[in-house]
């Protein structure tokens, strides 16, 4: 039914590569996100599907049926544009029912069903409405009526909240997942936006450099990303990532050595360079250690709490503390804060847009800054908690290492117990700490 | 007194200094009251002309010598003038509606695609509409006079151009090639302002291009469309040359109105008030078509000038 595939699809613009070798299968009534930075061939992939851009090579079927060439027209899909793209000439009405009435519907039933869409995204009472006398919101739901109430197999939407702000943005994103639900139409979603690809899909498609990096369900990047990009580009705040080496009681970086279990790294052999990854909220204060401000020591969450397997403690000064509500950002530098502060070199901080260049990067050797993410702690004083000498540990069950030469993930947790993630999951409790990005939003629609 | 007169002179310029204002005013009203002047003398001379008697025609002063509006009657009983306008309303009308089709796939095309040689193309068609008509004048005469063999056929005979002389087509080709370039121009302007993503979401909701184009990029580009609407059928409506040479003057022959003026020339009078009537008679559908399009034709022109 509503199946699209993509078969080594390739585009090519003059000597640019947008899409390289594309091969996708997304299944009826699956909401598939493609996610990834800017220029990475998301958009391009997604106009292919919709018909607005001929792939320069391979195979695209819906309903699996060979469409590469047929007019958008043709292809039973609806589009959501980020522009929205309502005809400003036509009233709300006119604008949900053009398809219809393109295909010659009976009066009646085109009443019936814009009566219906209208309804679906509560914007029943205006349908003798403009364009330009709504506000943004209500634009974006029109579109999404225009599109939905022609009932068709496969929705594309290409970023359709980008344009609406942050508050609405997430509303809508809670009334597609419902919409999803009610339709049970394929949604191919793209977005630059991690947060929406974890909240929304069923499962991402990670791109970069018009190549698809990962294709699976939104924990499974998050705990198992296949390569640094994606490590990087999945989860917010970002992964840090600290370059080393294999040795033979498990990996080395300059600032700290993590002992693997036997076994784990199988036939990695030992001098190796790799990338240590962790996220921030697997970072805990070391069991005793604690951060102080001019209050004296204040309570924080250690190594205690932790449900994996600490590694050995890591001298680190706290650098910059950013409170965001539920969890505190520490930016910490290894060893005891005299060498150079680098709080915002690459690799360790930005929100997720910028983190191509990390990902592409990764750390580079000797990289001395850390970010970790603490639950918060009320009445500290952020300020006076800055240049503290602390310990820090991992949580080695969520500790990945990629190859440092193609970043290619090689292991994902270092404890034999299990892989990363799974030790949580399979617990069934909460991943709690993460932020408001973290898996624990997309198990829900209620945030 | 001069020196009253003086100070009444002096005092007016030093209140000009100091209140510039005033003085712009000035020069508006004399500006526009020599540009009223001279675009609406005329007329008024037309009119003065049309209400004197035939008669009385020696002695013409500023104000008509006698007062004989029925002449405005007997336009139409001397000759079918009625008809003269009628053959220029359709040609204008026809010819607008092909240069706007025609010059809608065109500025599609130039205004949304991005293809070698775009610039210089459209500077060729500009070029083309600049030429005078007199240049392809003798050409298309004897092409349109079936004149011209294309090829032979054995056994058939000679394949000839066809005998559009004293036709429509003869005054509708000419036209559509020399006034199609500034629409096309006009239309590409206003074309490649719309957003892609309307064009996409039509196509995307059922239409073909050409779909899109006319039901969403052209309604959208209204006042352009307006635009090279109102002074293609203004340029063709006013055309003489063409008008004049491609048809005998006989008013089943599709002659316009300008033939309709010249047949109140007769062999031994011509009838002045006649000819004043009826130019003012002529004159009065296209001042309605500028006022009622005026609006559209002022945004159109100048948005079209403020972008690209």
């Amino acid at each position: 039914m509503g199946d699209v595939t993509y078969e080594d699809i390739t585009k090519k613009y003059d000597d640019v590569t947008a899409v390289d070798n594309l091969n996708l299968e997304i299944k009826d009534g699956e909401f598939v996100t493609l996610v990834g930075p800017s220029g990475c061939g998301k958009s391009t992939s997604l106009e292919m599907a919709a018909g607005l851009t001929e792939p320069t090579s391979g195979n695209l079927y819906i309903n699996n049926e060979e469409v590469s060439d047929l007019p958008p027209k043709d292809r039973d899909i609806a589009m959501v544009f980020q522009n929205i793209a309502l005809f400003p000439h036509m009233d709300v009405y006119d604008n949900i029912s053009y398809g219809l009435r393109l295909r010659d519907f009976e009066k009646e039933e085109i009443d019936r069903r814009v009566e219906e869409a209208a309804e679906l995204v509560q914007m029943s009472g205006m349908l003798d409405r403009m364009p330009d006398e709504m506000s943004g919101g209500q634009r974006q739901r029109v579109a999404i009526a225009r599109a939905i109430v022609r009932d068709p197999e496969v929705f594309l939407m290409d970023e359709p909240l980008a344009n609406l702000d942050a508050k609405l943005r997430v509303h809508m994103r809670t009334k597609l997942q419902e919409l999803h639900k009610q339709l049970d139409a394929t949604i191919i979603y793209v977005t630059h936006n991690q947060e929406e690809a974890m909240t929304m899909s069923s499962r991402i498609a990670v791109m970069n450099h018009g190549e698809l990096q990962q294709f699976d369900a939104p924990l499974t990047c998050y705990y198992r990303p296949t390569n640094e990009f994606v490590a990087g580009f999945i989860g917010s705040p970002s992964m840090n990532f600290i370059d080393g080496r294999v040795t033979d009681e498990g990996v080395e970086t300059d600032e700290f050595s993590l002992d693997v279990d036997d076994g784990v790294l199988g036939d990695v052999e030992t001098g190796k360079r790799v990338t240590v990854g962790v996220r921030p909220e697997d970072i805990y204060l070391a069991e005793g250690a604690d951060i102080e401000d001019d209050q004296g020591p204040v309570g924080a969450a250690d190594a205690a709490d932790m449900d994996g397997q600490p590694s050995a403690p890591i001298d680190v000064t706290t650098t910059v503390l950013e409170p965001v509500g539920d969890d505190i950002y520490v930016y910490a530098e290894f060893g005891d804060g005299t060498g150079e502060s680098s709080v915002d070199d690459g690799g360790i901080s930005g929100p997720a847009t910028d983190d191509e260049g990390a990902a592409d990067e990764g750390g580079p050797m000797g990289e001395s800054t850390l970010l970790m993410s603490m639950p918060p702690i009320p009445d500290m004083d952020t300020d006076a908690a800055e240049g503290q000498r602390t310990q820090v540990v991992l949580d080695r069950t969520m500790v990945h290492l990629f190859d440092g030469e193609t970043g290619d993930a090689i292991v994902h947790g270092l404890t034999t117990e299990s892989g990363a993630g799974q030790s949580r999951r399979n617990r069934g409790e909460p991943v709690e700490r993460t932020g408001q990005s973290g898996p624990s939003a997309s198990e829900s629609n209620a945030r | 007194m001069s020196n009253s007169e003086g100070n009444a002179l002096q005092r007016w310029a030093s209140r000009s200094i100091s209140n510039p204002e005033r003085t712009y005013k000035a020069l508006f009203y004399v500006l526009t009251g020599v540009f009223l002047f001279t675009t609406l003398f005329p007329f008024y001379w037309l009119l003065v002309l049309a209400l004197t008697p035939s008669g009385n025609m020696i002695d013409v002063g500023l104000l008509p010598n006698g007062f004989n509006p029925e002449a405005f009657v007997t336009v139409f009983t001397r000759v079918p003038f009625h008809l003269y306008i009628l053959n220029s309303l359709i040609i204008g009308v026809v010819t607008t509606a092909i240069v706007l089709v025609l010059a809608s796939f065109a500025g599609y095309a130039f205004g949304r695609f991005e293809f070698p040689g775009r610039r210089p193309l459209m500077l060729v068609f500009l070029a083309i509409s600049y030429f005078p008509p007199a240049a392809f004048l003798l050409p298309l005469f004897r092409l349109f006079t079936a004149n011209i063999t294309f090829f032979t056929l054995p056994g058939v005979g000679t394949v000839n151009s066809p005998m559009l002389f004293n036709g429509p087509g003869a005054m509708m080709l000419p036209y559509t090639a020399l006034f199609m370039p500034l629409a096309i121009f006009i239309l590409t302007t206003f074309y490649s302002q719309i957003p892609d993503g309307l064009e996409d979401a039509a196509r995307v909701e059922g239409n073909t291009r050409f779909g899109a184009l006319f039901k969403v990029i052209m309604p959208l580009s209204a006042p352009g469309v307006a635009t090279a609407g109102v002074l293609t059928f203004i340029s063709v409506y006013n055309e003489f040359f063409f008008a004049f040479l491609m048809t005998d003057g006989r008013v089943q022959n599709w002659a316009t109105i300008v033939w309709g003026l010249l047949s109140y020339q007769g062999r031994y009078a011509t009838s002045y008030n006649l000819m004043a009537a009826a130019s003012i008679l002529g004159v009065i559908p296209i001042a309605i078509l500028v006022v009622v399009a005026q609006e559209k034709i002022v945004s159109g022109l100048t948005s079209g000038a403020l972008k690209e």
